[in-house]
């Protein structure tokens, strides 16, 4: 994923909820009276306001506290204490006020799920004993909503990658009937390896648009991007790692061995790969926005342009996330609305840390997921192959995929190929902030 | 002189040539011409600037920004 820092320039959906009647309390559990209600992932500001607007509840904020200073019981004067960092607020409140709350849940608003307090009785320390208790509770609730079962984390967890990289087994790209035979992709990046053993007789046409360089990737990004995207059924050295093994390869070289390139090249690239033919565009690139900055308007208009010309540009997200702490924004040009942008996540179907979101509005958003943590795939000789992470890695996987499905039926270009590919994905256990649609499944 | 890119109005699309010799006669120094993505780059004195923002057939024009990828011994990318 390219940056430039120098450059001058959600919301969660739980896919299961909590029952909409107010919670009752379980036979064999004791409870408090009290009520944990998980908010959406957001600000402290719109969840107190959320809680205040829909059932009058006022509400203290763990921040307002010194650390340690939190009086539970007293809920410091307050009726609810949101904890900022756990998106969790405890409630204590008349019965019409905590019913009001129930109600909300799965409405259009941060209120997610609620269940009752339960009573930890102490064993030992008191304070650790609550807080594990508490620990507990949410984990719960949280696993309730979200119907993460242990079972699919172990069995992700276990995935065997000795023949298929877990990016191919788990978007089913090695199950797939189609090939990407017949369709041109174009990768816009660092070029490729020509002389890589695993793209001997592969039918590659291959560009520079940087001044004095040729097409020969001296970098490894765009060797590794291609890699994902259209390489070999049969590598030299399992496991095979690539998607459309059979698709036609453009390689356009738009940044430099040193990994740098501008607009210009880029657009250049695009303008080249359209032109040939190619139904999909691969950019594993990009330059960080700030929250709140819109998007380019010369790459939109590219963009809808390339889709009236049946070509379907799709984009890294960014890499500039630090979560849980910091979310930020999808980077230009994936911010585009008619580039599909592209977020990365583990083999757990967990979004990656460094991941960007969909937090600035307008077009702004994260449209599908790919396999971006610890992805094995091509470099050039003689190392020839390397894991890497990034939402670089993410979007040659979905580049692949769209032209599985572009081979899979003619019609499917353009803008009908975006919406086959949004229409297939899993459906992911996470925000659409985050992952947009889900995972990119193949067809 | 500013590096930029030239986006071309739906409605020049079909007269792009003409729309590309206008952005010349501005004083806008053309390095490629990309007719299938509608867009003109080049370079031009920012005194220039408004002058070309008038053409007819011009619909944006945006500073070139640009890219750099993270060294290649980092694991993310």
């Amino acid at each position: 994923m390219a940056k430039d820092k120098s450059k001058k320039k959600s919301n969660a959906s739980p896919t299961t909820g909590a029952s909409n009647h107010p919670p009752t309390q379980q036979q064999t559990t004791e409870t408090t009276g009290r009520y944990l209600v998980l908010m959406r992932e957001g600000s402290a500001k719109t969840n107190i306001e959320a809680l205040k607007n829909v059932a009058g509840v006022k509400v203290a904020s763990s921040s307002d506290f010194k650390k340690g200073a939190v009086n539970m019981e007293t809920l410091g004067g307050a009726q609810a204490m949101l904890f900022e960092l756990l998106n969790v607020a405890v409630v204590d409140a008349p019965p019409e006020q905590t019913e009001a709350l129930s109600f909300a849940v799965n409405a259009d608003n941060p209120i997610l799920a609620m269940e009752p307090e339960r009573v930890v009785h102490a064993i030992g320390d008191a304070t650790t004993e609550y807080l594990r208790g508490y620990r507990d509770g949410v984990n719960h609730l949280t696993d309730q909503i979200l119907g993460i079962t242990k079972e699919e984390v172990s069995a992700a967890a276990s995935i065997n990658q000795s023949k298929l990289t877990w990016g191919l087994q788990l978007t089913n790209a090695s199950g797939s009937q189609f090939t990407g035979k017949g369709i041109k992709v174009a990768v816009l990046d660092t070029g490729l390896d020509l002389g890589h053993p695993d793209f001997a007789g592969r039918k590659i046409t291959s560009q520079s648009f940087i001044a004095n360089e040729t097409g020969q990737d001296g970098n490894g990004h765009g060797t590794h991007c291609i890699g994902t995207a259209c390489g070999s059924l049969k590598p030299k050295k399992l496991p095979r790692y690539g998607v459309a093994y059979e698709a036609e390869i453009f390689a356009g070289k738009v940044l430099s061995n040193r990994g740098s390139g501008a607009d210009g090249g880029i657009l250049a690239g695009i303008d080249w790969a359209i032109t040939n033919g190619c139904v999909v565009i691969s950019m594993s690139l990009g330059a960080e926005v700030l929250p709140g900055e819109g998007y380019s308007q010369i790459y939109e208009n590219v963009a809808k342009r390339a889709l009236s010309a049946g070509s379907l540009i799709v984009a890294a997200a960014g890499n500039e996330s630090e979560r849980p702490a910091r979310i930020a924004p999808v980077g230009h040009p994936a911010n585009c609305p008619s580039i599909l942008a592209v977020a990365a996540i583990d083999k757990k179907l967990r979004i990656a840390s460094f991941s960007c979101g969909g937090i600035n509005p307008d077009g702004g958003g994260v449209d599908i997921a790919g396999p971006g943590v610890d992805v094995r795939s091509s470099v050039p000789r003689n190392k020839l192959y390397r894991e890497l992470s990034g939402t670089s890695m993410a979007t040659p996987h979905v580049a692949g995929i769209a032209a599985l499905f572009a081979q899979s039926d003619p019609a499917l270009r353009g803008f009908a190929l975006w919406a086959a590919l949004i229409a297939h994905a899993k459906r992911l256990n996470l925000p659409s902030r985050d992952v947009g649609m889900g995972l990119v499944q193949a067809p | 002189m500013s590096k930029v890119n030239v986006s071309v109005a739906d409605d020049h699309l079909s007269r792009f040539s003409d729309v590309v010799a206008r952005c010349r006669k501005a004083g806008m120094k053309v390095e490629h011409e990309m007719e299938s993505i509608g867009v003109i780059s080049g370079s031009i004195d920012d005194e220039a600037l408004n002058k070309l923002r008038r053409v007819k057939g011009v619909s944006h024009i945006e500073s070139e920004s640009s890219f750099q990828l993270a060294p290649p011994n980092s694991d993310v990318q």
